[in-house]
Parts: structure tokens; sequence; C-alpha cells
């Protein structure tokens, strides 16, 4: 009886084994790691209109909170190619880690189309950044971006960066944390920005990329140089593909079909997605814009020396 | 001299496999078989924690996850004790408290974290109660077991001798229960610290697991490995002194 | 002083779980011990004997009768009334010194006092010979003195009753003389009622007054006897006292011939 379950078993594994190795031999399986906002929109677009499939390449998306987060898997094995930010990217590779760049994320060059921006709560008097001063305020994670233009935007406004506490919430949950009071304000980035900012009872108190550095380049896709230089065709491919993912995002800003690819992968309502502007996507990164970058990690002490951005920045890139 | 060698063997025999270990890991880093930026050598690591204790940076977080650690292990240990006795003495305690155990007991303390976060904010009052959480119960289990393992000799004994309720509990029950309460205080312990460590991850300001965790970040990883030395130190620093107490404590321990 | 206590028409049934019979342990026993009186109780292994002190000490309810105390039944544990356990070295206290063992039923007596109970505690101590030992544990104790300062501990608690529950069988023969010639020196000294429960029959006569036969399956009082010989005893004159070999021998056959009248092979 036992007997005859084995080789049932057995029978059943070999019947579905051919199909599953037909597939795979079709399309190349490319693992990335991205953050669920609307950075990566473009990518789900290239998905989703076939562009990675028409070059033969199967893209499988994994979730992390940030390019902090994410970094360490790609350097570790588990991706191959990981969206994270400008400020994770260049402490990774000035710590030695192998990460190169190879295209362009997100970036914010109109302040009128800024949909980022520090939140909190309309009756709490917050206003600047001194009024942060012994308070706290909700980053993805710290020693990033986010964290790191919070700090310059508290700067300018008056406040000290040392006197703020900087809380780790992932973006999702940051409107929750900000109402149920978990955290005093908070820097989010679109889609939650824009229902945040649609629901009420939240307002915008500053704008920390347009405020310290407009033009920003702020978020990137890495991969590791190991990567590169064994699979530089499949790096191209992706490259390709991602670009005309992002030519197709920026033809369709407005359009229900973007909207609703933004709200599958973000679980951010629709609805209020339609009554404020989605922010366009490059499909170049800009040296002049992470060389600014670059000095304020200089001048925050995140890094002691500037680096040869030209070999952290692929060609691929520019 | 066997008496002498007897004395010295074993603890040196542990000390072999630690060196072993440590020797591979030096010689493979050296050798260029490991990534150093993954893997730092040991004696990288150890470059980086003299740094870390000359520029006095260890001081603060240590201080901050040793004071934690005390807070949250400090108040654990009477409630765990003092609920564990009062289930164990009494039917209707035990009745009404039982259920209540057996549902919170399960309960990986993780996952809790999001509700603490719902109803404590994140901060201080989240990390307390999460290390209390999680090391209230091994303090609990063992000191009910202790109480309730108790020869029933020792309690008639009391009981013939006119004892009331309340001297027998202090002078009786928790002497002779100590052991036991104290087995459960040391499994508390190594679970404390993982959930000191854990809490400062989430939703500290300073500490060794925030350091960890912030080094992790920017990927400083030679000084993320010196702090975890740092942790494994305080681990066994911890367990050493706890040794000592119970020594103390119960010298009659194992001896009838 | 003394207390008087009596078994009036003492039954005990222990109920069976689930497909078990209801055990009798003894049905129907009356037996009194007058103030001062030393009673042993005899019988055979298992039989009960335990069970009828752990119910005279308060621990346990007989299942019908009563146990009577001077005239006052018996509910909780009376004051006055000290048992001495069989398994002697689980009722010390491990963590506590031998002296502070001693001093445990006098502790909750006001601070004035302190110092001459303790004083009176050391002494307990030399009258069982362990002066000197004060400040040792139990743990680092032989079987005998660990009892000796259970003895100690016992006097402390000025026993108006003292019940003794085989208190001699775990030691060697030698030891076991010598605490029976301690037990009698305080029983003459302090005159407590004193009823001990034995298998040891010689050990029942040596020591007591009049001593209680009782019988195995279901258990009752097959017969009450005086001893009648001369005190204070000795190890040796007594022992070989020819009325002291008689009541050996009668007590002894009569152990051994059950109820129904058979006598149990060896």
């Amino acid at each position: 009886m036992r007997r005859a379950f084995v080789w049932l078993g057995l029978a059943m594994l070999g019947l579905a084994a051919p199909p599953a190795a037909s597939e795979a031999a079709d399309l190349e399986k490319v693992r990335v790691s991205i953050i669920p906002i609307g950075d990566v929109a473009p990518l789900f677009a290239a998905v989703q209109q076939g562009y990675f499939r028409e070059v033969g390449l199967e893209i499988d998306t994994t979730p992390s909170a940030g390019g902090a987060a994410g970094i360490p898997g790609l350097v570790g094995g588990s991706f191959d190619i990981a969206y994270g930010n400008v400020v994770s990217a260049l402490l990774a590779a000035q710590q030695g880690l192998d990460v190169k760049v190879i295209a362009a994320g997100t970036n914010v060059t109109d302040p009128k189309l800024d949909a980022t921006g520090i939140f909190a709560k309309s009756d709490s008097g917050i206003k600047s950044g001194k009024d942060l001063e012994g308070k706290s305020i909700a980053v993805n994670t710290r020693n990033n971006v986010i964290w790191l233009y919070a700090r310059a935007w508290v700067k300018t406004t008056g406040g000290d960066p040392e006197r703020v506490t900087f809380k780790e919430v992932p973006f999702p949950q940051m409107e929750d944390a900000l109402r149920q009071q978990r955290v005093d304000a908070a820097f989010m980035v679109p889609p939650f920005s824009i229902v945040a900012a649609q629901k009420g009872g939240l307002g915008k108190v500053g704008m920390p990329y347009s405020d310290v550095q407009p033009g920003v380049d702020v978020g990137l896709y890495v991969t590791t140089g190991k990567l590169l230089t064994t699979k530089p065709e499949t790096v191209k491919k992706f490259v390709a593909a991602l670009r005309k993912g992002v030519e197709w995002y920026n033809a369709n800003l407005t359009t229900e079909a973007l909207l609703t690819l933004i709200s599958g992968y973000t679980k951010a309502d629709v609805a209020l997605l339609r009554l404020a502007p989605v922010p366009t996507a490059p499909s170049r990164t800009d040296m002049a814009q992470v060389r600014k970058t670059m000095e304020l990690m200089i001048e925050s002490k995140l890094i002691p020396a500037p680096l040869d951005l030209d070999k952290i920045v692929d060609p691929l890139a520019r | 001299m066997s008496r002498r060698r007897d004395r010295i063997g074993p603890g040196l025999l542990g000390l072999v496999s630690p060196i072993v270990v440590l020797c591979i890991w030096e010689l493979a880093s050296r050798l260029g078989w490991t990534n150093p930026v993954l893997l730092p050598s040991p004696s990288q690591v150890i470059a980086a924690l003299f740094a870390l204790m000359a520029s006095g940076a260890i001081v603060s977080p240590l201080v901050h996850t040793v004071g934690l650690f005390a807070v949250g292990y400090g108040l654990a240990v009477p409630i765990g004790t003092g609920i564990g006795i009062a289930m164990a003495t009494s039917r209707t305690l035990y009745g009404l408290l039982e259920p209540l155990v057996e549902i919170v007991r399960p309960i990986p303390k993780p996952a809790l974290v999001p509700v603490l976060f719902l109803f404590l904010g994140i901060g201080k009052a989240t990390m307390i109660t999460l290390v209390v959480l999680a090391a209230v119960f091994p303090v609990l289990i063992s000191t009910f077991q202790g109480v309730r393992g108790l020869d029933p000799v020792l309690l008639e004994t009391a009981r013939t001798l006119q004892v009331s309720r309340a001297r027998t509990i202090v002078s009786v029950i928790l002497p002779a229960s100590l052991p036991m309460v104290l087995a459960g205080m040391r499994v508390a312990l190594g679970i404390g610290l993982v959930l000191v460590i854990l809490a400062e991850m989430l939703a500290g300001e300073d500490g060794i697991g925030f350091r960890i965790l912030d080094l992790e970040r920017s990927f400083q990883i030679r000084d993320m490995f010196a702090w975890i030395v740092v942790l494994v130190a305080l681990g066994g620093v911890l367990t050493k002194l706890f040794d000592i107490a119970e020594r103390r404590l119960v010298p009659w321990r194992g001896r009838s | 002083m003394s207390q008087r206590l009596g078994f009036d028409r003492v039954s005990k049934v222990f109920e069976g779980t689930g497909d078990d019979a209801d055990f009798v342990a003894f049905d129907d026993i009356t037996l009194e011990a007058a103030p001062s009186e030393f009673l042993a109780v005899v019988g055979p292994s298992g039989c009960g004997k335990s069970t009828l002190l752990r119910m005279a000490a308060g621990l346990m309810d007989p299942t019908r009768g009563q146990i009577v105390l001077d005239g006052r039944p018996v509910v909780e544990p009376p004051p006055g009334v000290i048992y001495l356990f069989q398994q002697y070295a689980k009722s010390l206290f491990a963590w506590r010194t031998v002296i502070d063992n001693v001093m445990f039923p006098v502790e909750s007596a006001p601070r004035a006092r302190r110092g001459e109970l303790r004083a009176q505690c050391r002494d307990y101590l030399r009258q069982v010979g362990l002066g000197g030992f004060e400040d040792k544990y139990p743990w680092q104790l032989s079987g005998g003195m660990q009892q000796r300062v259970a003895i100690a501990r016992a006097l402390a608690a000025d026993p108006q009753v003292l019940l003794l529950d085989e208190p001699f069988s775990a030691v060697d023969a030698l030891t076991r003389m010598e605490l029976q010639t301690l037990v009698l020196q305080l029983w003459e000294r302090r005159k407590f009622t004193a009823i001990l429960v034995t298998h040891d029959v010689e050990e029942a006569i040596f020591l007591a007054d009049r001593i209680a036969v009782l019988g195995a399956r279901p258990t009752s009082l097959r017969e009450v006897i005086d001893v009648g010989l001369p005190r204070p005893r000795d190890q040796f004159a007594t022992r070989e006292d020819p009325r002291f070999l008689k009541l050996r021998h009668h007590i002894t056959t009569t152990l051994l011939t059950g109820n129904d009248g058979h006598v149990a092979s060896a």
C-alpha cells in the first residue's frame, strides 16, 4: 500500500517536471529587490507591458524596507539587482562592497510636482526643524537618503538634527504611525504621501528634497560588479527594458492603467491617487546631482572623503 | 599531579574549539577564501573592537543595553516568581490565571511588537514590556513546577509547627523551591538578553542592538562584528555572575 | 504539660479511582493515650499505622469517627501536637543551619525573647548530643544526627503530644539504640504524651507503657497489651528480662497470625 503511494508520488513529480523545465529554458530569471513605493512603478509597468519578456527576462521581485536593507541581500547573493537610494549605494561603495549603479530610479526635479514631504498632524504645531527638537520623525531606514535629507532639512529650518530622534518605520506604515502618534512627523513618499495628504488631518510641513537640493537623484538600481562582468548582456537588456517602462510611465501619468498598477503593488487607494499628480521618472542618472549628494554626505560626516563616482556609476546608467 | 590535571583539564579543553575556529577563520581570510568586506577576519574585528574601546564609544550603548536588561529582568523575576507561587499554592488563582498564561506564553514575543507599538508607542515602554513578557514565563513555569514539586513533608512540617500561610510561603516554600526558581531565571537571562537586542533594533535610540542595526545600515561590517563580540562577552559575563550568585544562594544544591 | 489523645471509632477509607475498589485502611478503631503515657502502635507493614498517626496530627481526616484531644475533636493540626516524620531528612530545611532549623518553631516570638530562645535551642541540641554542631548544615550530618536535629526541633516546639512515625527505621542498629535511649530520657524529663508507630516489636516493648497491636486487611485493633516492665529501661537488662522475651514472642506470633487465624509462613 505504502509502496504504491511512493510510486504514485514519483510519477507525479515526473509529470510535473517537464513543463516547468521547458518554461524555465525560455526566460532568464532576474531577482530584483524593490521597495513597494511609487519609484518602481516604471519597473512594474515594464513587466506588465511585456518589455522584459521581449528580451527574454523574467523579473522576480521581493519587497524590502529600503535600500539599506536590500543592498546587503544583493551583496549576499539573494538578489541580482536591487532598487535602493543613492546614499545607501554610496555608503556601500565606500565600505568596499561591490555595488554598481546601472539605472536611474527616481528624482525630484520640479518643486511644484514634488509629492514627497515631511508630514505632521495638522494640530501638532510642528512647522520647522526647530519644532522637531526633542521629538521623533519616521524614516524608512536610518543612514539612507531619506534620513540624510531629513536631517539636512531640520538644519536648514533652524533645528539641531542631533536633538531629533529618527525612528525606523516602513513606508506603508508611516501614515498609521503618524496618526496614532507613535511618531511626531514622517518623511513620506508617493503613493503614500499622496494618499495621506488627501485624507486630511495631516499637513505637509516641508519638502526636504526640493528645499535642500532641487533636482536630487533619490533612487537608483544597483547590481554587483560581479554580475556586470559575468552577465553584461543580461544587465544591458534589463536597463533597456526598464527604460521602455519609464517611457510608458511618463506617457501615462494620469491614466487609470498606471494608477491601478501602482495601487496594485502598494495597496494604496486608487480613488485618492487620482486626486494628485504622479511625479515623472528619469531615464538617466544625473552625475552632477549624485556628486552634490556625496558632498552632503561628507559634510554630514557619513563618509570621510570623496568617492570615485565614475567607477561606481556604470556608463549604462548615464 | 593528576589531581591538578583533573581540575585544569576540562577548563582548557573548553578553549580548544573556539581557538581552532578562530584560527581557521583567520586563515581563510588571509588566503582570500572569504569576502573581506562581508566577513572580516578575527584580527580586523579585534582591531575594530579595540578602537571602539579606546574611543569610549563602547560606553553609552553598553550602559543602555545593560540598563534596559536590568529593568526588564528585574521586573520579570519578582512577577514570575510571585505568580508562580500564587498559582501553585492557591487553587482559585490557578484556575483564574492558567488560561491566560497558556494563551500568552506560546506566542513568540516578537509577534506582539506591532500590538505593543499600537498601545505603548515606539519607545522605552514597548522595549521594557517586550523584555518582561519574554523573561517572565521561564521564571513563572519553573517556580510553579518547583513549588508543586516540593516534598509534601516540608509543607506538613510547617503545618504541624503551626506556621501561618504567609510565613510558610516566605520561610519554607520560597527557599525550598529556590533551585528551581534559579533554573528558570537562568533561562530567562538568555531570552531576556536576546529580546533586549531585538527591542533596541526595533524601537530603540541607543544600545547594542541599535548600534548593530545602524552599522549594518551603513555597511560598516567590521564595527558591526566588533559589537557582536561585545554582545557575546556581555552574555558570558552575565552568565558567570549568575553562576556565582547561584552558588552563594543554594550551597546545598546537589548534596543531601 | 501533656494531653490525652484518643481515637474514637476511627475508620479511614481511601476512595478507589476508576475501576479500583475502595481501600479500607482501617475500620472502627478506638484507642487512647493517657497524659504522659508512652503508647506504641505495632502492626505489619502497610496496615495503615502511619495513617493513624497522620490523623492524630491533624494532617488527614478520618472517614468516620474522630480524633479527640483533651476532650476536643481534632480538625486542624493542633498546637502542641508535634509530628516526627519518618523521612526526617526531608523534614529538615536544607537551606538553614542546624541551630536555625531548631529555632524554626519559635521564630515568630517577639524580638525581646529571641536571645533567650536561641540559648534554649542550643541547650536542646546539647541534650540530643549535638552540642557544637549548631552552624553545620543538615547535608553535612549523618542520618542519625539529622534525626537528632528533628528531635531537638520538636523539643523547641514544646510538645504536649509527640507523635513518632517509625523514626528509627532508617538508621543502623547501634544508632537506633542510642536514639531510643535519648527519646526515653527526654520523655522522662519532659513528660509529654508519646505515641510511637513502629514495625519493630522489640523497640515497642523497650520504649512503651502499653502496646496496641493492629491486624492486617482490614486493619483493626487486635489487642492492647500492658508492658509492665520496670523503668528506667536499660538497653541490656530490659531486653534480657524474661518478661520482655515473653511479650516479644506473644506479639510477634499475633502479628504473624492473620485475622482469619492463618499463620503466615516465613
